[in-house]
């Protein structure tokens, strides 16, 4: 396929630096994720790659540099339809939360203030969809609280769908899930990659799962180590982000069995 | 007609009550929810620190109380939502500074009297033509916030990133609600006192959550437990002269209570259920069994 525009950009750090307080979690990144990619921030424990995805959401404000989502300041960002989010789930969060599946996925279809919504129904058609899409909808009338932690994630990525975003971004889906959850999960976000054309970033710790699932890898220790495709990232690379070297023999081996 | 509804002063007392009962569990679910309970207490002492200042210097305690609190409402969530401060070690500060500042105040004006006392214990039954109105009124506001605001204020309940992703104004929403709490509190003290208002926004929730299968039926469920407590507790403060305040919040803990027990039955026959067709079932495997319910 031959294209002469390339894809235009979703999400730009342009020289971002980042600190809490004296810390500097993300010291003068730039990198760009383009539409249709399936991108992976990649780095150790507190490496910033959430604070990364928090300043392009605009939950968080760079100390220096400038974040565009879409091609806006993310502080002034107001198109929310265009974006999903997925964070992290921690078991227990919603413990004592009354609260449905079908309940939590019909809040991410929430499109301004609507007044009288305290008697609306969350069984409407795209909500359905959303959870057929992640093979949830049998779970529709459960409470929250009595779901796994994977089962958890794939409500709230039915909720992060709900609203047919164009960029759908997820911090550590995979954490909390045993191997055969994980798995699901990323043939979903590839599914939805390439099926529905959604652009696809998730903030991972997990090399050999990122090599084998992204198209494109951030490196992210501090600083950006380095960013290309995935195919692309050397045991020197590796071991220049975690301080170590890393068997990458694992992940080869890996990709030999797809 | 029972002898409780024969005296104007009772009837204010019930009217209020009942008030009281509706408009704290309506906010009260969402302070919980969102793990900031001990907010409730905090804006009681400052409320009360406002009522000392007002009797010290001689001007409306009540208004001066309603300034107080709406004031350390926002400067909390101030704290709060830059994380200056972990939650809780901003309420402390907030909480023993409005305490010690009362107690200063208190001293320098002569010491305590008994208008202090009603507003440290409540004293529902002086509550007077113009307490009861400007708890309508807040009673109104907060039905309405409530009922316009509800699907935002559980997705911030939720998780407050979350939501803003979703293009809920949080920062707004957030401040408009511990403004609306200082000022529940800070006319529902007249009622139950100081020291016992936080009750009235915690327990009857807890009754809810306990009981419900979503965030309307919790809500619907701690009214219904904070109105019948009021009713209780001012029925009972009558009959056998005790505070209407520790009544109402005891009355509220044995719903609590009863909860808690209905939810240990229930669990109870469930399993003695499971256990006698336990043969039949575990044949498809446990949650083959589990799903049966479901559809």
């Amino acid at each position: 396929m031959t294209s002469a525009l390339p894809p235009p950009p979703v999400i730009e750090w342009d020289h971002v630096t980042f600190a809490y307080g004296e810390a500097v979690a993300v010291e003068d990144v730039s990198l760009t994720i383009h539409a249709g990619e399936l991108a992976a921030i990649l780095g150790p424990n507190g490496s910033g790659k959430s604070t990364l995805i928090r300043l392009a959401l605009g939950l968080l404000r760079p100390s220096a540099g400038a974040v565009r989502l879409f091609g806006r300041d993310s502080a002034d960002f107001a198109d929310w339809d265009r974006v999903g989010y997925m964070p992290q789930v921690v078991a227990g969060t919603w413990r004592d939360f009354p609260i449905t599946v079908a309940e939590t996925v019909a809040h991410g279809a929430y499109r301004g203030i609507a007044p009288l919504a305290i008697f609306g129904r969350s069984d409407r058609p795209e909500v359905v969809e959303a959870l057929e899409a992640v093979g949830m909808v049998r779970y529709m009338g459960r409470l929250l609280s009595e779901l796994s932690v994977g089962q958890q994630q794939r409500v709230l990525l039915a909720r992060a769908l709900v609203r047919q975003p164009e960029l759908i971004v997820l911090d550590e889906p995979a954490a909390g899930i045993d191997v055969s959850g994980e798995e699901q999960l990323y043939a979903l976000l590839r599914d939805f990659n390439r099926e529905r054309n959604i652009t696809i970033v998730l903030v991972s710790h997990d090399i050999g799962a990122m090599m084998r699932e992204a198209s494109t890898l951030a490196c992210l220790n501090r600083t950006l180590v380095r960013h290309g495709p995935s195919h692309e990232l050397t045991s020197a690379e590796i071991a220049m982000l975690y301080g170590v070297p890393v068997d990458v023999l694992i992940h080869d081996a890996l990709h030999e069995h797809r | 007609m029972p002898s409780i509804l024969l005296y104007d002063f009772m009837l204010r007392a019930l009217a209020g009550g009942v008030l009281v009962g509706l408009l704290a569990p309506t906010l009260g679910i969402f302070v919980v929810l969102r793990r900031f309970s001990l907010i409730a207490d905090t804006l009681a002492h400052v409320a009360l620190m406002g009522v000392a200042v007002g009797l010290a210097t001689n001007t409306f305690p009540s208004l001066v109380a309603l300034g107080a609190a709406s004031l350390g409402a926002i400067v909390v969530e101030q704290l709060r939502s830059r994380g200056r401060l972990p939650g809780d070690r901003a309420l402390a500060v907030v909480l023993y500074g409005s305490l010690a500042t009362a107690v200063v105040v208190i001293g320098i004006a002569g010491g305590f009297n008994v208008d202090l006392f009603s507003f440290l214990f409540g004293s529902v039954l002086s509550v007077s033509p113009l307490d009861l109105w400007l708890l309508v009124g807040i009673t109104a506001t907060v039905v309405l916030f409530v009922g316009v605001f509800f699907v935002d204020l559980a997705q911030i309940a939720f998780d407050d990133d979350l939501a803003r992703v979703n293009g809920v104004r949080t920062g707004a929403l957030n401040l408009a609600l511990a403004v609306l709490t200082g000022a529940t509190i800070t006319l529902s003290m007249r009622v139950v006192g100081v020291l016992l208002v936080g009750a009235m926004l915690v327990i009857p929730v807890m009754v809810g959550l306990r009981l419900a299968r979503s965030l309307r039926t919790a809500m619907a469920t701690a009214v219904v437990v904070g109105v019948v407590s009021a009713i209780a507790g001012l029925t009972i403060a009558f009959y056998v002269d005790a505070s209407a305040g520790g009544a109402t919040v005891l009355t509220a803990l044995g719903l609590l209570g009863l909860a808690y027990l209905w939810i240990a039955v229930r669990r109870w026959g469930r399993r003695g259920r499971a256990g006698s067709s336990g043969l039949a079932a575990n044949r498809n495997g446990p949650s083959d069994h589990r799903h049966h319910h479901h559809h």
